[in-house]
């Protein structure tokens, strides 16, 4: 599904990803690891095709496409779903009006009609009831005054409507109690499918308890230093970054 | 020998008024006249200001007062049995869908009967000052002139010496008017630059309400336009008003405006004033409370290009304990545009448990468009509750990029959060027709920038 390529980017001039290379095939999870500022955010803006960022160097293909050469709002209607670690406000646009002018956008570079209201209504009382968020959400202004976990599920919320092919969740579980963990991995599995695939960025081993990852994955200075099952993030979880990075030094 | 050639608009508009005290003769002993004549003098003292003027700092308006201007009759005012081309505007341009108002056409500072509809009811004055000058003298004499001051203002003082017509209204205890009343005044150029004055009188007694919404059209751009409107409101005790004033005149066009409210006890005042379109429009809107425990809310929605600059000066006087204001203004300039707001807050000694309220944002979508943004507080009591915020900032570009990312199009983003960050201001706004209208017209501009 998505194909990376030696990807180098920066940033005011700072390079940031150094060559990073990674595959992703439909229906496969895949987990990022990383300490701090190691570039994780960075991949996934970048992928999303954030403009701060330069790429410097190689490639992405996504279903065939040079997912590079498109502008964010056409990776998004292609099918990149990036929930947004830091998820920002817009005061003044509801929920419901956001997401059906997404859920419009998408259908109209596809050829479709507009979305039926009452149909829109009806699948997004369902997904919400999915990630167990009130139905009173549906007027708020986008993100404005939520509680950080709200923002999250409200990602995962948008993620449901938009049905990506893939989704790249960054630090979705930061900010969630235990309950709302346990939801919104029950809602992000519930969207999985042999024909969609994820990317989930996370700190801890608690969310891949409940999304349990194909690949796992640890970013150290803007490069994929070390890949393996499961078991890696388990490993993580009890020896922290210390010895990865003991290793790489032991290769230069 | 040093010859002064120079045009100057001041001595041409005194110079007509000496032709206009001249036409009247018999009239001219009225103490209505007197009024005039007394501004007359006051504007004979009086300048225009220059960027040198404190509270004119930012807007230049030199492009005004080199320009002559005459005070055309339109020939579209003569009634349709002398009008030889028998021409009447079409309103319907002018008319916000689903409004079912009495209105009141005003061209050229003159007041159409011919395009007026107004229906009468009890308890309720709405007509031509033109004619309530005749009719209802002794309210007249008694409001008139009273509660705008012109000292220090030329504007004023020109339109005042000049006043003739505009609306009256008079809303008697305890009437409620069941059809907002519209008034269009409406700049017909096409005899050359023109000079339309218009003056208002309203005055709204004890326990009454009313809807009021003011629209300033330009019906052609051959020439260009200067308009005066000054409007004097009387809100009575336990009274209220809801008014709007809606500034879409063309980029020929230049408007000065300035709106008196004297609010007595317990009154509500909403005014909502929406500026579109106009080369330069100043506005000055005053508020004294001098009853105890008003409600006065002041709304502005400004959205500039081109080389527009619209200029929002306010001043709210609190004069008296226990009153409420609260003034919420928008803007976005794009273009080389230029806005200015500058909001005064007038708490007097006696004025305890002032809630004062204030807030200015503007966003400037283009690197030449310009904003001068200046609370002005001036607290005199000691126990008064006062905020005021003003922000100016550029498109939110996280905010736009949050939007990409769900394929919301770019354009189509910074469409959407240009028009949220006005929504705000339009949620305040009661009237669901003018409400449609306005983002109507704020959906076009909003193309434009
Ligand atoms: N817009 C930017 N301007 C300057 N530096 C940036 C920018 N974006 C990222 N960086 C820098 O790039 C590095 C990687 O940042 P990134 O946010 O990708 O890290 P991360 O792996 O997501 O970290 P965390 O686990 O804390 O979320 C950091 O040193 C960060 O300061
Ligand atoms: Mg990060």
């Amino acid at each position: 599904m998505i194909k990376i390529e030696n990807l180098q980017a920066s940033v005011d001039g700072k390079e940031i990803l150094r060559g990073i290379n990674l595959e992703v095939k439909a229906g496969e999870v895949h987990a990022i690891m990383g300490p701090n500022g190691s570039g994780k955010s960075t991949l996934a803006s970048v992928l999303a095709g954030k403009e701060d960022y330069e790429v410097t160097g190689g490639s992405v293909n996504f279903d065939g496409k040079d997912l590079l050469d498109l502008e964010p709002e056409d990776r998004s209607r292609e099918g990149v779903f990036l929930a947004f670690q830091y998820p920002i406000a817009i005061p003044g646009v509801s929920i419901a009006n956001f997401i059906k002018t997404a859920v419009n956008e998408k259908r109209k570079y596809h050829g479709m009609e507009d979305v039926k209201a009452t149909d829109f209504l009806k699948m997004i009382k369902e997904k919400m009831s999915l990630l167990e968020i009130d139905n009173k959400f549906l007027g708020r202004s986008l993100n404005e005054g939520f509680s950080g976990g709200e923002k999250k599920r409200n990602e995962i919320l948008q993620m449901a409507m938009l049905e990506p092919k893939l989704s790249i969740l960054d630090e979705t579980d930061s900010g969630l109690d235990i309950d709302a963990l346990k939801i919104v991995a029950n809602g992000v599995n519930k969207l999985k499918s042999d024909k969609n695939a994820s990317i989930v960025i996370t700190h801890y081993q608690r969310l891949l308890d409940h999304i349990v990852p194909d690949f796992v994955h640890v970013l150290l200075d803007g490069k994929i230093v070390k890949s393996g099952d499961k078991n890696l993030a388990l490993e993580l979880e009890e020896k922290g970054y210390d010895w990865i990075k003991e290793e790489q030094k032991a290769l230069a | 020998m040093n010859v002064e050639t120079a045009f100057d608009l001041k001595d041409k508009l005194l110079e007509d008024f000496k032709k206009f005290d001249e036409q009247l003769n018999g009239q001219s002993t009225s103490v209505f006249h007197g009024k005039r004549k007394s501004a007359s003098e006051e504007f004979k003292l009086l300048s225009f200001p220059t960027k040198k003027h404190e509270e004119w700092k930012y807007t230049n308006i030199k492009a005004i007062t080199e320009k002559n201007f005459d005070q055309n009759t339109s020939d579209l005012l003569l009634d349709s049995l002398s009008n030889s081309l028998n021409e009447k505007i079409d309103l319907a341009a002018y008319l916000p869908e689903g409004l079912d108002a009495d209105v009141l056409v005003f061209i050229n500072g003159e007041w159409s009967s011919s395009h007026s509809n107004v229906s009468h009811a009890d308890g309720i004055t709405v007509k031509s000052l033109a004619v309530a000058i005749a009719e209802d003298t002794d309210l007249i004499n008694e409001h008139f002139g009273k509660y705008a001051k012109y000292n220090d203002n030329t504007f004023a003082a020109m339109n005042s010496s000049f006043a003739k017509d505009g609306l009256f209204l008079h809303v008697a205890k305890s009437q409620a008017i069941a059809k907002p009343i519209l008034c269009l005044y409406l700049n017909d150029t096409s005899k050359g630059n023109q000079l339309s004055i218009n003056r208002n009188l309203i005055l709204v007694d004890e326990n009454a309400q009313v809807q009021i919404i003011e629209g300033h059209y330009n019906l052609n751009d051959d020439n260009f336009s200067l308009t005066n409107n000054l409007t004097e409101v009387l809100v009575g005790k336990n009274a209220k008003i809801d008014h709007y004033k809606l500034q879409l005149e063309n980029d020929k066009a230049y408007q000065y405006n300035f709106c008196q409210f004297v609010q007595q006890q317990s009154s509500t005042v909403h005014t909502n004033t929406v500026t579109l379109s106009g080369e330069l429009v100043r506005n000055d809107l005053h508020f004294l409370l001098e009853g105890e425990h008003c409600d006065s809310f002041l709304n502005g929605i400004y959205l500039s290009d081109g080389t527009q600059l619209f200029d929002n000066h306010s001043l709210v006087d609190h004069a008296v304990p226990n009153c409420m204001s609260d003034e919420f203004y928008k803007g976005i300039m794009g273009g080389s545009s230029k806005g200015v707001f500058n909001g005064k807050i007038l708490v007097r000694e006696d004025a305890q448990k002032t809630n004062a309220f204030q807030s200015n944002k503007n966003v400037l979508v283009s690197d030449n468009a310009s904003i001068n943004t200046k609370p002005q507080l001036e607290i005199f009591a000691d126990d008064v509750r006062c905020t005021h915020g003003a922000t100016t900032g550029q498109m939110d570009d996280e905010a736009l990029f949050y939007m990409q990312a769900r394929g919301i199009g770019k354009e189509t983003a910074r469409k959407i959060l240009l028009r949220s960050f006005i929504g705000e201001v339009m949620e305040r706004m009661n009237s669901k027709p003018i409400v449609d209208y306005v983002n109507e017209l704020i959906e076009a501009k909003i193309e434009t920038l």
